[in-house]
């Protein structure tokens, strides 16, 4: 199961695909305020990485990351600092 | 429009007339260096100034045309009228251009389709292969290519050019199996990508998960054409830009790298300010913003980033690794550019020169908006009215104060307040003086356009463009100077052949000449064509019926050529487009008399026409004798009063209905006043208060009740009902209150003969 949702956090592992929104917004709304795990997710549809940022879901294990989930965090930018 | 814009499109206009007036001479004499200097110098300055605003059509016209008058400065492309003609085109369409500015702010939807067609046209002109290949090709690409950095894009560490996506997909995308984000982050070259919220999140609970609402910005630094090809499916729904990287920056030169190290030091005073905490904020963000800017113009990458919690900390730290960067390469003339400046303008071209010459232009002249002037004039005109006030107050004091030193001290106070306005007055009028030269040198353009047209070779020539006279007098003017010099090229002047075979030179005149004459400014338009055949100005008039030929009979010969400023006479059997709608030279003499002015007109056949045109030299405050008929009080301008008679009622000669005198060997018809005004004609008096006043060159004596002193005041124009009575030319307030009609003396005279 890619993605755990329950009362204390929301948790995403592996890749997340845009059906996963089906289940994932309702949650979000539910619990404006519980964190969301993105250290084992490894991608995400456009539409999940959507409403993550629209509903300012609280994102955990982004922060130490220089990956696509910066985009989850407040800049929503990703810097390819060093490219070979 | 914001005081930048104004100064703007003011300063074009001139640079505009400059550059005309350079262009007109430089047809005369192609190899005026001077000239060529002047012309590029006003374009260039036009261009440098037009990119400071989003007027890229304008821009990249005048761009077009700089480059075209470089090859010819270079000697490379030789100055033909051809090349000329565009040039003249393309100022035309910069004023037309610059009122679309001055009206909207902005250039009309077509201006692009004409800027681009004008520029190829005038880029065509530069046909040497070598100048014309570096000039038209490389040039605007390097433009294109030097895109700044743009400012919501942040800093980033990247050597050569890079290509900016901005990159909004449908917002049906996940419909259509589309993930933007995949196609984002498989970008070749990519560098920086982010998400961009839309401008209006819909509130949490009515987001449509399944519509796109995000849109994304990329930085790639693969080639171009890879980056396009990778987006080539969704081709519509991206934008490139090539921006340069801040390693690609030019070198500076010395004054920019001053210009830098002032800046420098203007924000660190500005963060060195204690300031409110909001205010602080924004401090701290416009350093940040100012300082990032610097250090991409010179090459500077800075370390570390920003740190939100601690601005203030990396601020000082960036200004720290600029300020050895600014003054290493250049300590010299950095601490001391503008001294610098001017000696290496000589040899460099002219811009730096006028760069450093402007601060002490600028101190010296100051542009002011007329409208400003007009009210302090308007004041100044209301004080001296109000000052009139002062001798009735004397009047009234009179009456209650015994020992007279009431009065006494009025009228003292008077004579300084007297003073002090006139003075304030003059030095107003000393400000709204302008030389002729402004309207003038304008007609050149129109000559060279019309004698082309019409295939006649004329000469223009200008005396006297130093005059001054006030600039509403000045504007007035120059749409009676268009008509007479288009009727001196239309009907006046004749074709190069019938010039020859007349014995004349091929090449006619058209001399223009300005000149003060006691109160007022003459202007003489002479032309050396043809002349007025009087004869078929009379004969068109009887058949127009405008004149009888009773009348006729009796006219002189400077009589009958005034009959050309009879409403709907024109001479010449076609009507041309450049002038003979009928409205000539009734349309002129009718303007110059509402200014106040005066017209004649001298013709001999054969030799030329000369017309000459007086105005007062301003219109404000005028100085009217005022006399009494019946109960009223009325004023007549002093310049046309010749004199003041008493005349014995014996001395008047009748002839019929028409009452004269003698005076001083001159017989003077007399117009009767209270007749005219349909007052109760007064007791028999024996003696008459007879006014002569000149009209025209023609004397005529006013007889009224009494002479009254005269008194300066501002006529204003009658409105309303009163309008419909065209023996008065306007009303004046006078100190105590009551109002002064003014008289026209003309329609007065009229009347009385009709």
């Amino acid at each position: 199961m890619p993605i755990s949702l329950t009362s204390e956090a929301a948790v995403l592992d592996g890749y997340i695909d845009i059906t996963e929104v089906d289940a994932l917004y309702p949650w979000l709304q539910d619990h404006p305020e519980t964190p969301v795990d993105v250290t084992d997710c490894t991608g995400a549809h456009t539409a999940v990485v959507q409403v993550l940022i629209a509903c300012g879901a609280s994102i955990q294990g982004a922060a130490d990351t220089t990956d696509w989930r910066q985009y989850l965090l407040a800049d929503r930018q990703f810097y390819a600092k060093k490219r070979t | 429009m914001n005081a930048l814009l104004t100064q703007f499109v003011a300063e074009s206009r001139d640079l505009i007339e400059t550059a005309s007036k350079a262009l007109l001479d430089l047809e005369q004499n192609a190899n005026d260096k001077d000239q060529i200097d002047q012309l590029f110098r006003a374009v260039h300055t036009i261009k440098g100034a037009s990119g400071l605003f989003e007027f890229q059509p304008l821009t990249k016209t005048v761009h077009a045309g700089e480059d075209l008058l470089d090859t010819i400065r270079a000697g490379d492309v030789a100055f033909t009228s051809e090349i000329a003609d565009v040039l003249l085109e393309m100022l035309d369409r910069c004023v037309e251009w610059l009122d679309q500015v001055e009206e909207n702010e902005a250039l009309n939807d077509n201006a692009a389709t004409i800027g681009e067609a004008l520029s190829d046209r005038l880029r065509a002109l530069i046909d040497t292969p070598v100048a014309g290949a570096a000039l038209t090709d490389d040039a605007p690409e390097a433009e294109e290519v030097a895109l700044s950095w743009p400012e919501d894009i942040p800093e980033l560490d990247v050597n050569g050019a890079v290509t900016l996506v901005r990159y909004t997909p449908s917002e049906n995308a996940f419909f259509t199996g589309d993930d933007p984000l995949r196609t984002v982050q498989s970008t070749p070259g990519l560098v920086w990508s982010r998400i961009v919220p839309p401008e209006d999140w819909p509130v949490s609970g009515e987001i449509d998960p399944f519509m796109l609402a995000i849109s994304f910005d990329i930085v790639s630094d693969a080639p171009p054409q890879e980056v396009e090809e990778h987006f080539s499916y969704v081709s519509d729904e991206v934008t490139f830009e090539a921006i340069a990287a801040a390693s690609d920056a030019p070198a500076l030169d010395e004054p920019l790298r001053a210009m830098a190290s002032a800046l420098l030091a203007s924000q660190r005073e500005l963060l060195a300010s204690d300031q409110a905490s909001p205010a602080e904020e924004h401090c701290t963000a416009s350093a940040g913003v100012v300082l990032r800017r610097i250090a991409r113009s010179i090459g500077v990458t800075l370390t570390p980033d920003l740190d939100p919690n601690n601005p203030r900390a990396t601020l000082d730290a960036w200004m720290a690794l600029l300020q050895p960067a600014l003054i290493k390469p250049a300590p010299v003339a950095a601490a001391k550019p503008v001294e610098a400046a001017p000696e290496e303008a000589v040899d460099d071209g002219p811009e730096p020169a006028k760069q450093s010459a402007t601060p002490t232009r600028a101190n010296s002249h100051l542009r002011v908006s007329s409208e400003r002037i007009d009210t302090l004039m308007n004041l100044a005109g209301e004080l001296i009215v109000a000052k009139n006030a002062m001798p009735f107050l004397a009047q009234k004091a009179e009456a209650i104060d015994e020992t007279g030193e009431l009065v006494r001290e009025i009228k003292a106070q008077h004579n300084t307040i007297n003073r002090i306005s006139e003075e304030l007055q003059s030095a107003i009028m000393q400000i709204r003086m302008v030389p002729m030269s402004t309207i003038l040198s304008r007609f050149n353009r129109l000559v060279r356009d019309m004698s082309r047209k019409l295939g006649k070779e004329i000469q223009y020539v200008v005396e006297g463009e130093d005059t001054e006279a006030d600039k509403a007098i000045v504007d007035e003017l120059a749409e009676p100077i268009v008509h007479l010099i288009r009727n001196s090229i239309d009907h006046g002047l004749e074709d190069p052949a019938m010039r020859e075979a007349c014995g004349k030179q091929r090449m006619g005149t058209i001399h223009v000449k300005a000149y003060q004459h006691e109160e007022s400014v003459a202007l003489e338009v002479i032309d050396d064509g043809k002349g007025i055949d009087v004869d078929t100005v009379v004969a068109k008039a009887l058949e127009r019926g405008l004149v009888d030929q009773e009348k006729v009979a009796n006219m002189s010969h400077a009589e009958a050529l005034q009959l050309i400023f009879l409403a709907g006479l024109s001479t010449k059997d076609a009507v041309s487009d450049l002038s003979g709608r009928g409205v000539g030279m009734d349309a002129v003499a009718s303007m110059v008399r509402r200014l106040g002015g005066t017209i004649a007109i001298s013709s001999e056949k054969g030799r030329g026409t000369k017309i000459t045109m007086k105005l007062p030299l301003s219109m404000a405050v005028q100085r009217l004798m005022m006399v009494e008929v019946g109960d009223g009080l009325y004023g007549v301008p002093i310049d046309r009063v010749v004199e003041s008679q008493k005349i014995k009622s014996s001395n008047i000669r009748r002839h019929r209905d028409a009452e004269m005198v003698v005076m001083r060997d001159r017989l003077i018809p007399l117009v009767r006043m209270r007749k005219l005004f349909a007052c109760d004609s007064s007791d028999a008096d024996d003696i008459l208060s007879v006014m002569v006043v000149d009209v025209d060159g023609r004397e005529s004596g006013l007889v009224v009740d009494k002479f009254h002193p005269g008194v300066d005041a501002i006529i204003k124009p009658m409105t309303g009902v009163l309008s419909n009575y065209p023996c008065y030319s306007g009303t004046a307030l006078l100190g105590d209150g009551s109002i002064l009609l003014a008289l026209n003396l003309r329609e007065i005279i009229e009347c009385q003969y009709h």
